[in-house]
C-alpha cells in the first residue's frame, strides 16, 4: 500500500507504509525525533503487533482487516493548555469519516476521544504531543479503526463490517479518513474551535441523558446527566442538583 | 519527610540561585522564598536570607529549619546556579513512557536541550516534555504518577 486515494493538501501526501510494525505512534515518534518530516505524514501498517491505547493498555487489531495509522502534525498555533482543542478536532474529523458509512444518528463520540456505534466501540485514539516550554511542537495522532474484523476479544467492540455486513477496501477508506482529519484540523487552525466544540458536544455519548456513573476514587455509584465539558476537557455531570467535573480515569460509565 | 531532609532541601535551594520554590506532596507543603534577590559579587560575604519557611506537616519541626541558611561565600553564586525544569501544564507526571520502560531522566544523568525528560498526561493526551536546558539532573522533585500544577518545578538541573 504505497499510495492512497485522497484529495488532501497535506494529510497522507507523504505516506510511510510498513508491512508490519510494533506501534505506528512509536514509529512516527522515531522518524520525527531527529529531523522534521512533512506535516501530515501518515505512518500506516497492515499488521500492528503492539498497538498502544491509553497508558499501559493495548489496542487489538487483526492484520489486514483494520486501519491502524498515525498522523504527524505540528500545531504550533496551540499552547499546551489548549491541547484538548486538538482532541476535539481529531474526534470530530474521525466522526465525519464514520458518518459517511454508518447512520450518523447512531454514531457518538465517547468522551474523551473514542467513537461509539450505539454502545459499542468502533474506534480508539492515542494522541501524543511533544512540548517545548508551553508550545506544542509536535503531535502524533494515532487511530485504530475497526473495519473488516468480525470477532473481538474485547466484548464491547464492533466494526463497520459487523454493522453493515459489507467488506471494505481499506485503501479507499484511508483516503476518506485523511480527507476528514485534514478538514477538521484546518478548521482548528483557522480558529474555529467554537464550531468544532459545538459539533463535538452535539455528538457526545450520553449528553443530556440520565445515566449511571462510578467515581473511581471511592467506587461511588451515582446517577447524573452529562451537561458538557470544561475548557480543559473535563467531563461535567449534573448530579444531586449540582455540577461536578471529572478528569479522565476518575470516572467510569456504567 | 524528616527534619534533616527538609533542612538539606532548604540548604540546597538556598544555594541554587532560585528565587522561589514551592514543593507539594501528599504529606507536606513547602514554600521557600528569597528576600534578597540581588547578588552583588563585590560583596565579600553575600548572605541570601531564606524565609519565610512554611511547612505544613504533622511532624514536629525542630527549630533549625527556620534558621537562616548562610551562603558559603562568594564562590557559591558560581557553583550553584541550578535551574528548574517546570511543568508547562496541569496533569499527571510520569517519569517513563510506560510502566515497564526505564525513566527518561535520573539523578546524575546528563541531559541536552531538546531531550525528553518526562511525560505529563491530561485527559488521555500524553505530552513529552523537552528540557530547554542542557546539564546534569541534580534532583527529581515530583513522585512518579502524581498530579502536577502549572509551573511546578519538576527537576533541578545543574547547567554547568
Amino acid at each position: 500500500m504505497d499510495n492512497i486515494q485522497s484529495n488532501t493538501l497535506f494529510v497522507g501526501r507523504n505516506l510511510v507504509y510498513l508491512p508490519t510494525c510494533h506501534s505506528t505512534n512509536t514509529y512516527a515518534a522515531q522518524i520525527t525525533a531527529d529531523n522534521k518530516v512533512f506535516e501530515g505524514t501518515v505512518v500506516l501498517t497492515d499488521c500492528q503487533t503492539a498497538g498502544r491505547g491509553q497508558r499501559g493498555n493495548g489496542w487489538e487489531a487483526e492484520p489486514y482487516q483494520n486501519i491502524t495509522l498515525s498522523v504527524v502534525f505540528y500545531p504550533h498555533f496551540l499552547k499546551a493548555h489548549q491541547q484538548f482543542d486538538l482532541n476535539i478536532a481529531m474526534a470530530w474529523g474521525i466522526y465525519l469519516f464514520f458518518s459517511q458509512h454508518l447512520p450518523p444518528e447512531r454514531l457518538k463520540i465517547k468522551w474523551s476521544n473514542d467513537i461509539f456505534f450505539e454502545d459499542r466501540k468502533i474506534c480508539g485514539m492515542l494522541i501524543e504531543n511533544t512540548l517545548k516550554a508551553e508550545q506544542i511542537e509536535k503531535s502524533i495522532v494515532g487511530t485504530g479503526i475497526n473495519v473488516n474484523q468480525t470477532q473481538f476479544f474485547y466484548p464491547k467492540a464492533t466494526s463497520i463490517q459487523m454493522i453493515t455486513k459489507q467488506a471494505y477496501d481499506l485503501k479507499v477508506l484511508i483516503g476518506q479518513l485523511c480527507d476528514c482529519i485534514e478538514q477538521s484540523y484546518l478548521l482548528l487552525q483557522q480558529g474555529k474551535i467554537d464550531q468544532l466544540r459545538t459539533n463535538y458536544l452535539e455528538k457526545l455519548y450520553r449528553m443530556g441523558e440520565k445515566s449511571f456513573f462510578v467515581a473511581t476514587e471511592n467506587e461511588h455509584y451515582f446517577e447524573g446527566v452529562i451537561t458538557g465539558i470544561t475548557q480543559e476537557g473535563k467531563l461535567a455531570i449534573e448530579t444531586n442538583g449540582r455540577i461536578e467535573t471529572f478528569s479522565f480515569k476518575t470516572i467510569r460509565f456504567l | 519527610m524528616k527534619a534533616k531532609e527538609i533542612q538539606d532541601l532548604i540548604t540546597f535551594i538556598a544555594e541554587s540561585g532560585l528565587d522561589e520554590v514551592n514543593i507539594e506532596t501528599e504529606s507536606f507543603k513547602l514554600s521557600v522564598k528569597r528576600n534578597n534577590l540581588t547578588f552583588d559579587s563585590s560583596k565579600i560575604q553575600p548572605s541570601p536570607v531564606v524565609n519565610p519557611v512554611v511547612v505544613n506537616t504533622p511532624q514536629v519541626i525542630p527549630p533549625q529549619v527556620t534558621t537562616t541558611v548562610e551562603s558559603k561565600g562568594a564562590t557559591s553564586t558560581d557553583e550553584s546556579k541550578l535551574i528548574a525544569i517546570k511543568s508547562p501544564m496541569i496533569g499527571t507526571f510520569y517519569r517513563a513512557s510506560s510502566p515497564d520502560t526505564p525513566a527518561f531522566a535520573n539523578v546524575g544523568d546528563d541531559i541536552k536541550a531538546g531531550q525528553v525528560v518526562c511525560i505529563i498526561e491530561a485527559m488521555k493526551l500524553f505530552n513529552e516534555i523537552e528540557s530547554e536546558i542542557s546539564g546534569k539532573i541534580v534532583k527529581v522533585l515530583v513522585e512518579n504518577a502524581s498530579p502536577v500544577e502549572y509551573d511546578q518545578p519538576l527537576f533541578l538541573v545543574d547547567p554547568s
